[in-house]
């Protein structure tokens, strides 16, 4: 597909029925367009897409039975809520009123039958449009950052709906979806899998913990909020890697490396943890491979629970830890402490940052 | 004074455009009253000629207004959503009628039916346009089809195209989504040209008279009615029927309006 000078190119994804995967990426790398391409709206220049086993590449989007909700839920502003719904089955001989109102049922959406559409608020939108989608029995769900228009704490609650919602029409329809977002946060509280794509292509998709756990690219580690450093592998020890990062060894795991390669290092903050002595401090991490970093701390914020720290290692660490076991080690800024994390969480890749 | 800086500048100066342009209808309201006189306006709508002349510029202008709609819907969708080659040419080409002055279009037509064996084949084999009430209707569609074409095509351009597509994944092909949604919300601009169109058809003169001609009683369309009075220096006469003319238009369009407002179409 090409688009300008954009062109969707090396995408390839599974989707297993009632299964709900996440496309994240960042703003303009392709999300929508994707989307689009399934549904039918924009053709393909080369490839395949199916559904249930059916080529659908070439079929025209009425017949290919794909539910998509668009970021702005484009519900027909001629038509009331009722009729957005009923519109899907519009065209067929069937006893129309009776699904819909079903179907509005099932939404929580009853109380909105006759109301314009142009009344309600973005978290009805998204339930009308979604209403809309489910009624015309679709293969495949295709939604398109759902309630990113809706504030933080009410798209938390939204999201929680939906993902209950999905769960349990998945359940019922053997229905296969897809998720898009660009908030991280988002895409894990709804799919199991994930697809992050950049520039028009898939640079990996699996599930989450696998993802997370091994990135295939600087730009997932990147986007993934890992914190990449530099360094080059002078070894191999016990079968992990040793790579030289501004004096300081590191051990981590990685594919085809070479002695004196350069490569890059990702860590989740979220696998790092702090220690006020080089003592392993997390009990079944000491039967691990484990890197101890001495340093201090730098920079800490606090957002609810969760306290987001910086130290400096000699180079510069993210990390996440719990705002309770904070005040239990009595940390501060200034402070010096022992950064922790298992060699297995060292992500190796080859090539070089750029920043 | 106070209230006037209260107005504004820019107010004050699309007033008085508003009131500059409201006065050519006044002008010719004014005209009529100098030149008209009750009963000279009595007798010309009771007279058979210009009942005559009424009811076949309401019936052409409303043939020629549907079939101007039927034609410039589908082509100015398509001018607004399709992309193909030469579509800048065409665009440009379906202008021409708009630019050239009706007499000319209506010289061209007659040419056309006259002098060219498709056209001299259509005239005597289909359908008599030439010096034939037929031919009004041609010459009103002539002026009036571009004109909404032109009109309808920013009323499609202003309609997201994604409507339609979703309205496709939702099960409906290329015209079920262009007539269940991209029409539906493009009604009040339809309605809007429709008006036009026929208000336009309803005064057309210029291209009528040249292919239609000018037959008492049978070409007699009232803006040739009142030509053939000019021609024979009955002021009174023409300005008659060029009051019967405005108050026809007027109370047509008021209906329009009315009806549209009924159907929740703010025009």
């Amino acid at each position: 597909m090409n688009q300008g000078s954009f062109a969707l190119k090396r995408i390839s994804m599974d989707i297993a029925d009632g299964e709900c995967l996440a496309l994240v990426g960042p703003n303009g790398s392709g999300k929508t367009t994707l989307l689009e391409c399934i549904a039918g709206i924009r053709q393909i220049e080369s490839g395949r897409i199916q559904l249930d086993g059916v080529d659908v590449t070439r079929l025209a989007p009425e017949k290919r039975q794909v539910g998509y909700v668009p970021q702005d839920c484009l519900l027909f502003p001629h038509l009331s809520v009722d009729r957005n719904i009923a519109f899907a089955v519009s065209n067929r001989d069937v006893d129309s009123a009776a699904q819909v109102k079903e179907m509005m049922a099932w939404a929580g959406i009853s109380h909105l039958a006759g109301h314009s559409t142009r009344d309600l608020s973005g978290g009805e939108k998204q339930k009308v449009a979604l209403a809309r989608a489910l009624m015309m029995r679709p293969k495949i769900l295709l939604l398109d950052e759902p309630f990113s228009a809706v504030d933080r704490p009410s798209r938390a609650r939204l999201l929680g709906e939906l993902r209950k919602s999905l769960d349990e029409i998945s359940r019922a329809l053997n229905l296969a979806s897809i998720y898009v977002t660009h908030d991280l946060a988002d895409a894990q509280l709804m799919a199991s899998q994930v697809a992050i794509i950049n520039d028009g292509s898939i640079e990996q998709a699996g599930p989450w913990d696998r993802v997370l756990q091994t990135p295939s690219s600087t730009f997932v580690a990147d986007f993934m909020g890992f914190n990449i450093i530099d360094g080059n592998v002078t070894a191999k020890e016990d079968g992990f890697w040793v790579v030289s990062v501004k004096g300081q060894n590191i051990r981590g795991i990685g594919d085809n490396l070479t002695v004196g390669e350069r490569v890059i290092a990702a860590v989740r903050p979220q696998a790092i943890s702090l220690s006020l002595e080089r003592n392993i401090r997390k009990q079944n991490w000491r039967h691990c491979q484990c890197n101890v970093l001495e340093g201090s701390i730098v920079e800490m914020r606090e957002i609810g629970s969760v306290a987001q720290i910086s130290i400096d290692v000699g180079f510069s660490l993210s990390l996440e830890m719990s705002s309770d076991l904070v005040e239990e080690l009595s940390l501060t800024v200034g402070r010096d402490i022992f950064a922790q994390f298992r060699a297995s969480e060292v992500s190796l890749l080859h090539g070089q940052h750029v920043v | 004074m106070m209230r006037l800086k209260e107005i504004g500048t820019f107010r004050l100066i699309s007033g008085a455009c508003l009131a500059f342009l409201s006065l050519f209808a006044l002008v010719i309201i004014l005209a009529g009253s100098i030149f008209s006189n009750p009963s000279a306006l009595v007798s010309a709508f009771l007279s058979e000629e210009v009942q005559f002349a009424i009811a076949l510029t309401l019936l052409t202008a409303t043939i020629a207004a549907a079939l101007a709609l039927a034609a410039s819907i589908p082509a100015a969708y398509l001018l607004s959503r399709a992309r193909f080659p030469g579509k800048d040419f065409v665009d440009a080409l379906i202008n021409i009628p708009i630019a050239l002055p009706p007499v000319a279009l209506g010289t061209a037509l007659l040419i056309f039916f006259t002098n060219t064996p498709l056209g001299v084949f259509i005239d005597n084999s289909i359908v008599k346009f030439v010096f034939e009430p037929p031919g009004i209707v041609l010459a009103q569609f002539s002026v009036i089809s571009v004109l909404a074409v032109r009109l309808m095509k920013p009323v499609f351009d202003g309609i997201d195209p994604r409507y339609e597509k979703i309205a496709r994944t939702l099960g409906h092909g290329e015209l079920g989504s262009f007539l269940k949604v991209t029409l539906p919300l493009a009604k009040e601009g339809v309605f809007g040209a429709a008006v036009l169109a026929w208000a336009r058809a309803m005064g057309e003169f210029g291209a009528t008279v040249t292919l239609a001609g000018a037959t008492r009683f049978k070409t007699e369309t009232l803006p040739v009615a009142m030509f053939l009075d000019l021609s024979l220096a009955n002021l009174e006469g023409a300005m008659a029927i060029i009051l019967i003319l405005l108050a026809l238009t007027i109370a047509v369009l008021l209906i329009f309006r009315k009806i549209a407002y009924r159907g929740d179409i703010p025009y």
